[in-house]
């Protein structure tokens, strides 16, 4: 019997108990039983069109998709009877009739959902004789690259991201039957500052990423663990390097802070890194004029000039400037280097010109709740924050919360849209904001 | 629209029509209507007092099956909609009429409007809804435009708007003029359509009972099921049941299209024998004889002309013959037709008309038409004929609505009935009958 308010669903013969509401495709991940699926993903709504997920419930004359059938009490599902593995293996035959077999040149190759399955339920060889299906490509934006859209395979994910989470509509469904295409916008492109995820979404090589293309296989890359130093929220990135140089960055999923996306600021600005005019090599300026050191030869004359001062002035003449976005462990050893020196002079508000309030403060400003929290708040006043833009997946938190009915109000300067459905919003000249809060 | 036809005879229908019945073409307008006894029905039920639940107990009663192709009974449908639901309830009439050999509403539209309006607001009042669409198919501009009319004289006669008949319930009904798309006939991509989104079909559950227009309770009803009202409530559903046979009730207009003499619309009791049916529209053209029927629309099984004529034309006798009544579309072929060149067309239909939002459907429409194409001009393989059966059986039951089954039943319904001519076709890369055939033969003799 299941616990009161609870549902007992019969996965592949293990019993799992759910909450009402709850569909197949959850219950079984629960027991750790995997669907084939390419349309479900668990942060977009259910679509239910690419019918991989087809399983086999008992007294159900036809087989149901997981992703969209609700548990009912005591019913049994099998993911991987004969009936279901028939009508999975029978999708993906349908899948791959007009997908082109052009894996060996697609940057998908290696993290294809539509490959690892095809391994599993597809065939060796096709039925299909005729004539197959051409997409013409896209051009989107300078990131997202839609160059092979004959890949797609209408799972609409990328569309229902747009409309969901990114807050702005601007890829959708043209054409029927076999004519459907996935397009922007007539003439316009995908300008979202989240739209790289569209890239980790599409199942296929349909949205890739166009600073990437053809210039690694996804094996070949060593995977770091790092955070972004892009904004307040720390993102948490997979850094991918061949040797030593970055390749790409990734979202590494924290429930708790990103979830599983990436703003397109973390994933892509690692181009700067390899960019032709970065300072690659220390100088030094000498009689006017840079000159490229080695190492040792920099390192030595910062050390002369440290000392330098220190012996003339002391060592509290020396000041110490830090990057805001360098990391805590960074900032940590950049005030042992300047204690050591013998100077308390350490900041990293490089354009902050008032300081008067500092004596009011207790400890570190921070927001004063886990960022995963923010969803659970009632009502929510922004100051004067161009959100999308500073802090892009804290405004998707807002944009979930206030679906789900919180209340967001803006006072802000100027008329930026934050793509939130907000409860008020108030525009005041910059003068005037703290006039408008008090 | 062009009016200036004669009148036809009204017995065109056939003697027992009940909607079509004193219908001539020319008076479709309220006053005609009137004087055909039209709008008493509702005047019965406000005169009455008759209860809503009294209502749909009566539709129960008489046996009302859908008829828009599913035959789901009506007064069960009605039945559905929460009664003390606090918010909007919608009532929607399905007349995007898209099957192929199907015509019937457009003629219910065009000649006698004002019984689908009366069929509309009874319906309401027994569920309680205030708004109302009507929801015409994109390629009958001029069927919409009289729609229109029928709306604005019914509304200046107090029987639809505010206060319907000085009574206490309101009723606004809209006419809605879709473009054309065989899809946005699936009740639910009817209601995304009506929403202003790209018409495709959603999943379901939930059903449109709960959660329908705009994500109200709404019932959608076929435009022949709503003109089949007026008369119960008149009558009464025991009366109209015994126009029929136990659980098919009353009359049904036939879309009788094909090789026959008289291709038209033709209102019989249900349950009449076919080839009494045929005998209306004429018998065979030029005499010839019957080869296959396809009895409800092309999306449901052929059967052989000889099963069919033994058959007859209710929801229950079609089913036991192996096919299905669907909207009543009777396409006739005879034998000088080709099985695999029908097939073919009626392949071609579902591959243009899919709408693309699920892999079985958008990918294997395609496929199946290839493969009956490639057959039909010559570059058939053996193996066709398993592909083509084996391909359908993946299509059908695994996508969100029902057209992905309505591509593959005429399939793998040619190939059951007729699979020796299509086996022909590959063999010999031509017809094995057909007037075509014939001249090809001769060509070669």
């Amino acid at each position: 019997m299941s616990t009161p308010g609870m549902l007992t669903v019969e996965v592949d013969g293990r019993s799992v108990e759910v909450p009402h509401g709850t569909m197949v495709m959850e219950a079984a991940n629960r027991l750790g039983i995997y669907v084939p699926h390419f349309c479900y993903h668990r942060k977009l709504s259910i679509a239910a069109n690419c019918r991989m997920c087809l399983v086999q419930v008992e007294k159900a004359p036809k087989p149901l998709p997981a992703c969209a059938t609700p548990v009912t009490d005591g019913m049994k599902v099998w993911t991987h009877s004969d009936a279901a593995r028939q009508a999975q293996n029978g999708v993906m035959e349908f899948l791959l009739i007009n997908h082109p077999l052009d894996c060996p040149i697609c940057d998908q190759g290696g993290e294809c959902q539509l490959q690892d399955l095809a391994v599993g339920y597809g065939q060796s060889a096709s039925r299909y004789g005729e004539p197959k299906r051409v997409v013409m490509h896209k051009d989107i934006g300078p990131l997202v690259g839609a160059e092979e859209m004959t890949r797609c395979i209408q799972c609409t994910r990328c569309i229902r991201f747009g409309q969901e989470v990114a807050g702005v509509m601007e890829l959708g469904m043209i054409g029927r039957g076999e004519h459907a295409e996935i397009v922007a916008f007539v003439g316009r492109t995908v300008d979202s500052e989240l739209s790289g995820n569209m890239i980790d979404l599409c199942p296929v090589g349909a949205l890739t990423s166009k600073p990437f293309r053809y210039s690694a296989r996804p094996w070949e890359l060593s995977r770091r663990k790092s955070v972004s130093p892009h904004d307040g929220l720390g993102s948490n990135l997979i850094v991918q390097t061949a040797g030593d140089r970055v390749m790409r960055v990734l979202q590494l999923e924290n429930e708790e802070i990103n979830e599983c996306w990436l703003s397109d600021r973390d994933r892509f600005s690692y181009q700067g890194l390899n960019a032709p005019d970065r300072l690659a090599q220390p100088m030094i300026r000498q009689g006017g004029a840079l000159r490229e050191v080695d190492w040792q030869a920099a390192l030595e004359e910062t050390v002369r000039l440290f000392r330098a001062v220190s012996e003339k002035h002391g060592g509290a003449a020396i000041g110490v400037l830090a990057g805001p976005g360098s990391t805590l462990e960074e900032l940590y050893l950049v005030q042992k280097l300047a204690r050591g020196l013998g100077s308390d002079n350490v900041d990293f508000r490089l354009r902050q010109w008032d300081f008067s309030a500092d004596a009011d403060l207790a400890g570190a400003p921070w927001l004063g709740m886990k960022v995963s929290e923010i969803e659970s708040l009632d009502r929510v006043l922004i100051v004067g924050s161009f959100l999308r833009k500073d802090q892009p997946l804290l405004a998707n938190r807002f944009r979930q919360a206030a679906r789900r009915g919180q209340q967001v109000n803006l006072l802000h300067v100027a008329g930026d849209d934050p793509l939130v459905r907000l409860q008020n919003r108030w525009m005041v000249g910059p003068s005037a904001l703290v006039g408008a809060l008090a | 629209m062009n009016t200036a036809h004669p009148p036809f005879d009204p017995l065109v229908f056939g003697p027992d029509a009940q909607i079509m019945k004193g219908v001539d073409g020319l008076n479709w307008r309220l006053a005609d209507y009137e004087a055909r006894g039209g709008y008493r029905a509702l005047k019965k039920i406000f005169a009455e007092k008759i209860a809503p639940d009294a209502l749909i107990a009566e539709v129960k009663k008489s046996a009302l099956r859908g008829r828009g192709g599913a035959g789901f009974p009506t007064g069960l449908k009605w039945s559905f909609m929460p009664r003390q639901f606090p918010g909007q309830k919608y009532v929607v009439c399905n007349s995007d009429e898209g099957e192929p050999g199907t015509f019937k509403d457009r003629d219910i539209l065009r000649y006698n409007p004002h019984v689908v309006i009366e069929g509309m607001v009874i319906g309401a009042y027994a569920m309680g809804a205030t708004v109302g669409y009507n929801y015409i198919h994109g390629e009958i501009w001029d069927v919409y435009e009289r729609f229109e009319e029928a709306l604005a004289e019914a509304r200046a006669a107090g029987y639809l708007g505010d206060r319907i008949l000085g009574g206490d319930f309101s009723f606004q009904l809209h006419a809605h003029h879709g473009y054309g798309a065989y899809i946005c006939g699936e009740e639910t991509a009817l209601l995304e359509s009506i929403e202003g989104k790209k018409g495709q079909p959603r999943f379901k559950p939930p059903f449109p009972a709960s959660f329908g227009l705009y994500g109200k309770p709404t019932t959608v009803n076929n435009t022949e099921t709503f003109a089949a009202v007026p008369w119960i409530v008149l009558n009464g559903g025991a009366a109209y049941l015994d126009l029929g046979r136990p659980n098919n009730g009353g009359t049904k207009i036939f879309s009788m299209s094909g090789d026959v003499a008289r291709p038209g619309n033709y209102e019989v009791r249900l349950g009449t024998p076919f080839a009494a049916l045929l005998e209306m529209a004429g018998g065979m053209r030029g005499g010839r004889r019957i080869k296959a029927v396809i009895p409800g629309g092309s999306s449901m099984p052929v059967l052989p002309g000889e099963v069919m004529m033994k058959t007859d034309m209710d929801y229950d006798s079609i089913a036991k013959a192996g096919s299905m009544l669907g909207s009543g579309a009777v396409i006739v072929m005879d034998e000088t037709r080709c099985m695999v060149r029908c097939l073919e067309r009626l392949s071609y239909f579902y591959f243009e008309e899919s709408c693309g939002q699920c892999t079985p459907c958008r990918e294997g429409t395609g496929w199946l038409y290839r493969m009956v194409h490639r057959i039909e001009t010559g570059r058939g393989r053996t193996e066709d004929l398993d592909t083509l059966v084996s391909v359908s059986d993946n299509i059908a039951g695994r996508t969100i609505c029902a057209l992905g089954d309505a591509a593959a039943i005429p399939v793998k319904s040619f190939i059951q009935h007729f699979r020796e001519e299509f086996a022909h076709h590959i063999e010999h890369k031509r017809c094995m009958v057909g007037e075509r055939g014939a001249a090809r033969d001769k060509a070669a003799a």
